[in-house]
């Protein structure tokens, strides 16, 4: 992947957008986390485990996890509905088998655990966004993890792999487009969504490529968690 | 000097006893929460800066009568489950909404408990934390307990699920003093800066 | 397990309110804290965060081009959304719109509406055919109680943020670009009263809200009444009914005052 090509934005092919991310944002919520990721603004909330009602959707092996995907109706550029369309539920499914695989959902029979995320503005890379967010939020509630989920979408426009598409880079001719999601540190996938028409070869470069930027987003997720507890300092009131 | 671990974060690969929050995979040992690394001793967990309470037997919880059946009450606690209190272990009746004590007796295979030594409490207010900050709300000895209970003129009592009761002179004093505990508890010489906080404010 | 936290709470708030107190230390009539702010989301023609308490709300607009009413051809219109959803309670589910839900938008809705803020003929396209309908969608992050007066703040200061769109030569928006701002004429105010143990008393925080058996919401502009709602199933009388109008009123430039100090700061 050559480190050369400065794209539209003034970024190297495999470079990242600015991302800030905030913690605990959401009081009444057992866990939360605020994040923007280039224009992409996702706020994240876990409510549980806690008992799940109607009581015949319990698992009496495992906890339930319930993750929505969301977006506001101002997030993108000709308003959209607040009903959620296909295109979210199906991003809400294959999110939520994501996340779950890194939860130690054995540990809470008969439960459920929600997990809501709303997109507020999006600019590409939303479902990676939310899923990145999402797994702060377990974190900063406490849920028993095997390890983060840094998700990440990686592709080809105008000829080169990329990271991190916007959305005019989706919208070119060759666009493809790949979202990637990584349990860290085990590096395993558990979120491969793709569209468009590429080559082996190009196909390999792009895996590799989203490999490599889910290891970025992981050691962000990694700083900002422990950030969260200063150990020293004075006490605030 | 205290270490902070993420969910996934490599601790050892040395055979240690697996405490809390740790877990092992190909003859290494990672935390499975976000929280504090303790490895003294032959045994190495992680203290988990936040969570949902997990029974223990032998634990005393501060409950709650949340419904009422013909042979019993359903309580909640604070966890990911509720209990059941048949109404033969009591001598009163309950009422929605009546805070009670008690100690976990046993827990059975399904994950439901048992409680013992039940006791109504008086009227009062209810406090909700985590229960991963009972410890440094009671302290060492009860150090902290103590100090709160002192400088705010209250009867208190700390359930290690995380719900206190209390029955205060200044519960605004208080409820401020347990903020601050849960807010700066990972921060060291805790007790002796809420004592002074508390001395500066008290009546 | 919210509900039985709130259960707990109601005889403690009826001792405190009896005596003319809150439990979280406010008089009767106290607001809790309020901060706002405009412009927080890029991709909305307009927008505001507001946080009351801890309630919190963000509020987007957005202009679509529709067809006008059949009594109305040269006029556009406004449409209010609000959406509760788990990430502002654990006691909300996703969902078909609760009841709740769709209350508490009408409410608002009605308190902007009435005060006929924005002139509609300016969001004529093409007299009979097409017009511009301004869409504001509501959405609550927590819910800490008296979300209706929290979203309606946060919607005026959403459309006094809102910019007009451009218009191309067939019509249609054109993304991202705008031609000045959407004429605001007047500030309308929300006002939400709960009865708690025969007193009144506005700003009402989750656990208050549990507590009372009877709502009271006025829409005011200065000293004059642009909407009502009484909802549950308690009961007013006449007399309180007038106090809260007189308490309305006199709170009406407070509050209206955070709302222009959000927008002059914006602006400087």
């Amino acid at each position: 992947m050559s480190g050369e090509n400065i794209r539209g934005d003034g970024r190297k092919n495999n470079e990242l957008r600015p991302i800030s991310i905030k913690l605990g944002v959401v009081k009444s919520a057992d866990g939360s986390c605020y994040l923007e990721w280039g224009k992409n603004t996702v706020l994240a909330t876990v409510h549980g485990p806690r008992p799940i009602f109607p009581k015949h959707m319990a698992d009496s092996e495992k906890a339930v996890v319930n993750y929505r995907y969301r977006m506001a109706s101002f997030s993108v550029p000709e308003r959209k509905s607040p009903v959620p369309a296909k295109r979210d539920k199906e991003i809400s499914l294959v999110s939520g088998f994501a996340l779950e695989s890194s939860i130690y959902t054995e540990k809470f029979p008969n439960t459920v655990i929600d997990v809501d995320t709303i997109i507020f503005s999006s600019n590409a890379g939303t479902r990676a966004a939310a899923l990145t967010a999402a797994t702060l939020a377990c974190a900063d509630a406490g849920l028993p993890m095997k390890g983060l989920i840094s998700a990440v979408a990686a592709g080809r426009a105008n000829g080169d792999i990329i990271l991190d598409l916007t959305k005019d880079e989706e919208d070119a001719d060759d666009a493809v487009d790949t979202a990637c999601a990584v349990l860290m540190p085990q590096k395993e996938i558990v979120l491969l969504q793709m569209d468009g028409f590429v080559e082996k070869e190009d196909w390999k470069k792009m895996i590799s490529a989203a490999m490599s930027g889910a290891e970025k987003i992981y050691e962000l997720q990694k700083k900002v968690l422990l950030d969260k507890y200063p150990l020293e300092g004075e006490i605030n009131e | 000097m205290r270490k902070i671990v993420t969910p996934g974060d490599f601790l050892t690969d040395q055979r240690r006893k697996l405490g809390q929050n740790v877990y092992l995979k190909e003859g290494k040992v990672y935390s499975s929460v976000l929280g504090i690394l303790s490895d003294a001793g032959d045994s190495i967990s992680v203290i988990a800066l936040n969570g949902v309470y997990s029974p223990v037997v032998g634990d005393i919880i501060v409950c709650v009568v949340s419904s009422e059946s013909f042979n019993g009450y359903v309580l909640e606690f604070n966890s990911y489950t509720d209990t059941f209190l048949p109404k033969s272990l009591l001598s009163k009746e309950l009422k929605i909404g009546t805070m009670l004590f008690a100690r976990i007796k046993n827990i059975n295979a399904n994950g439901s408990i048992e409680l013992d030594n039940v006791n109504i409490l008086p009227k009062g207010r209810l406090f909700v934390s985590s229960c991963v900050k009972v410890p440094r709300l009671i302290g060492k000895n009860d150090s902290m307990l103590n100090v709160l209970k002192q400088h705010t003129k209250s009867n208190i009592l700390i359930g290690r699920n995380g719900w206190i009761w209390y029955d205060s002179k200044q519960p605004e004093l208080l409820e401020k003093a347990f903020g601050m505990i849960i807010t700066n508890s990972q921060k060291s010489n805790l007790t002796e800066s809420i004592k002074q906080f508390l001395e500066k404010y008290e009546k | 397990m919210n509900e039985i936290l709130k259960i707990i709470s109601k005889d403690t708030i009826e001792e405190y309110v009896k005596d003319g107190k809150r439990t979280d230390g406010r008089g009767l009539l106290d607001y809790r804290n309020i901060e706002l702010k405009q412009g927080v989301i890029k991709s909305a023609d307009g927008s505001a965060w507001i946080k009351l308490g801890d309630t919190e709300v963000i509020v987007g607009t957005k202009f679509v081009v529709g067809t006008p009413y059949p009594d109305s051809p040269d006029e556009g219109s406004m449409s209010l959304n609000l959406e509760l959803s788990g990430i502002a309670s654990p006691d909300f589910e996703t969902g078909p719109p609760s009841i709740a839900s769709i209350e508490y938008g009408r409410v608002v809705d009605r308190v902007i509406r009435s005060a006929e803020c924005m002139d509609f003929k300016s969001f004529c396209l093409v007299p009979g055919e097409k017009v511009l309908m301004l869409f504001i969608d509501c959405y609550p992050i927590n819910a800490a109680g008296n979300l209706i007066d929290a979203a309606e703040i946060a919607a005026v200061a959403a459309l006094l943020d809102t910019k007009f769109p451009k218009i191309d030569e067939n019509n249609n928006i054109i993304q991202g670009e705008y031609v000045g701002k959407l004429e605001v004429n007047k500030i309308p105010i929300s006002i939400t009263f709960e009865k708690i143990a025969g007193k009144l008393i506005v700003d009402p925080n989750d656990k208050e809200e549990y507590a009372s058996d009877t709502r009271f919401t006025l829409g005011i502009h200065k000293d004059s009444i642009l909407a009502c709602q009484k909802s549950k199933a308690g009961s007013f009388t006449e007399d309180e009914i007038n106090y809260m109008i007189d308490v309305a009123t006199s709170k009406y430039s407070v509050l209206e005052k955070v709302i222009s100090d959000a927008n002059d700061n914006k602006e400087s």
